[in-house]
């Protein structure tokens, strides 16, 4: 290998797609500095508590214990993936947790695998929750106001 | 103004990013007011980026850095010192990496 092999570089991702278990790890890392996490939520399942494209923040757990009725991030046990949900109920150290859209619910959780409490941070813009057939009128009569100008 | 980086210093990561070397890719995000934000930028390193964090976090100065890795890489020690401080100064423009405290 010669010098000029060597390069040292980093690379910006703007809006980044992580895999589950990466995003988990850096919700973790996040927490474990005090810091609240922030992302776009994505699906249909806490609709309209949280809607699709929502920007969420996931603080960490404080001293107290989550409550029936909070909304948490956590891992979901059938997939290992990243899910926010509503507690519903509780049983010792589990919580169990469900969609308020999902028909049924997650299972218990142990506390263990909540990530944090989520809040709503940031609305999606009402403009971008058009149905697709109205964006896609809303497009052309924009492409054709700008070749008339 | 050019963040410059000394030789002879160290530099460890800054208080204001999380850094975390999952699946063999380090992934910084930077916290701002105490929020790390997945739609603000996140940074990624190239293998030898990841070689010189990882140093980085050993608290070596970085001409210490640059000739471990110019034996790893078996590269001139000269140019691997200029790619080492071209990379730092990169990081301290970004408020990545702090230099150490003095003792």
């Amino acid at each position: 290998m010669n010098a000029r092999d060597f390069r040292p570089f980093f690379s910006r991702s703007k809006g980044i797609t992580l895999s589950g278990p990466v995003l988990i790890e850096l919700i973790r890392a996040v927490h474990e500095k005090g810091g609240a996490f922030k992302f776009r939520a994505t699906g249909f399942s806490m609709h309209p508590a949280i809607a699709d494209g929502d920007r969420v923040l996931i603080d960490p757990l404080g001293r107290s214990a989550p409550a029936i009725g909070d909304i948490a991030a956590f891992i979901q046990p059938e997939t290992g993936g990243l899910a926010i949900h509503r507690i519903i109920g509780k049983n010792g150290d589990a919580y169990l947790l469900k969609g308020d859209n999902a028909l049924e619910a997650d299972g218990y959780v142990p506390q263990t695998d909540i990530l944090g409490l989520v809040r709503v941070a940031e609305r999606r813009r009402w403009l971008n929750r058009f149905p697709v057939f109205l964006r896609k009128i809303r497009d052309r009569l924009n492409r054709i106001r700008r070749r008339g100008s | 103004m050019k963040a410059k980086a000394n030789l002879n210093a160290c530099y460890i990561p800054s208080e204001n990013i999380v850094a975390r070397e999952i699946e063999g890719e380090v992934i910084i995000v930077p916290l701002v007011s105490g929020i790390g934000d997945m739609d603000d930028e996140l940074y990624t390193l190239n293998e030898h980026g990841r070689a010189i964090w990882r140093l980085l976090n050993n608290k070596k100065t970085l001409k210490t850095i640059a000739a471990d890795l110019s034996r790893e890489y078996t590269a001139s020690p000269g140019e691997v010192e200029r790619d080492v401080i071209g990379f730092v100064e990169e990081l301290l423009k970004r408020k990545m990496v702090v230099e150490c405290p003095r003792l």
